[in-house]
């Protein structure tokens, strides 16, 4: 996890009429390694999710 | 096109006619007040756009303070400028070093900070930029005439919440004696997006 971007309403909650739940998100940090198996050397990918797009780790 | 099409334009497409229709709906139950559809697309067009990005750069190329506070809190430093509003209400300014190399993408549509960069050119919308550039980014830098020294590492940005990300360059070798104004001319939207350096 490499940064904590405050609490934004979750999409998926409010575009089906849920209102506006707010949820802290995060930009989390995977090595191309941990995603591909033919990964290309020295890259990572930053994604931005929401918490509960989360797991404990 | 030839001259011969150019007599018959192409039909009307059915999400064309359905925007239409939504556009005509809204406006119809004063929900969008007339004319803002087009104003703001006038806007983001023709007002708003990579210089506004190109200013931010060559301040932080220049101004090592102004540089700390962008790295720190880019939305503050950039609103600096006046710049702000719709897409650019969380950003994050990542830098490239001669070790780092930073680019952005979004894989859910096409998320993009308008306010520093305007509207987004229509490849970093489709599939397969958003697809390739998580998955191989140094062979599709390559293809796109970014050539990244083997060791260069590189960091993907998908901007699928609320951040918007840009780009801080490496400042080209050579342009010591350059005024702000002068630098902020070199400085190009791909290379804030990560896709060229300078």
């Amino acid at each position: 996890m490499v940064r904590l971007d405050g609490s934004h309403p979750l999409p998926d909650v409010e575009a089906h009429g849920g209102g506006r739940r707010r949820e802290p998100t995060y930009s989390v940090r995977f090595d191309a390694a941990e995603l591909w198996s033919d990964a290309q050397h020295g890259a990572c990918v930053h994604v931005d999710l929401w918490e509960s797009y989360l797991e404990p780790a | 096109m030839s001259s011969e099409d150019a007599h018959h334009p192409a039909p009307v497409s059915p999400v064309e006619r359905r925007v239409a229709a939504l556009e005509a709906l809204l406006t119809e139950r004063g929900l969008v007040p007339e004319g803002f559809i087009e104003e703001t697309i006038r806007r983001y067009e023709s007002e708003i756009g990579p210089m506004n990005g190109a200013k931010v750069v060559a301040r932080a190329w220049t101004d090592p303070g102004y540089k700390q506070r962008l790295l720190a809190d880019a939305t503050a430093a950039i609103a600096e400028f006046g710049f702000g509003g719709a897409e650019g209400d969380h950003m994050v300014v990542v830098e490239n070093t001669p070790a780092v190399h930073n680019v952005i993408v979004c894989t859910l549509c096409s998320c993009y900070p308008w306010p520093t960069l305007g509207l987004p050119p229509a490849w970093y919308k489709d599939p397969p930029y958003r697809a390739r550039m998580v998955r191989e980014p140094r062979a599709l830098l390559a293809e796109m005439g970014c050539q990244l020294p083997d060791g260069t590492e590189i960091r993907v940005w998908d901007s699928s919440a609320e951040v918007r990300y840009l780009v801080l360059p490496q400042r080209p070798p050579g342009t010591e004696r350059l005024t702000e104004a002068e630098l902020a001319a070199l400085v190009t939207r791909d290379s804030m997006i990560g896709v060229a350096i300078l």
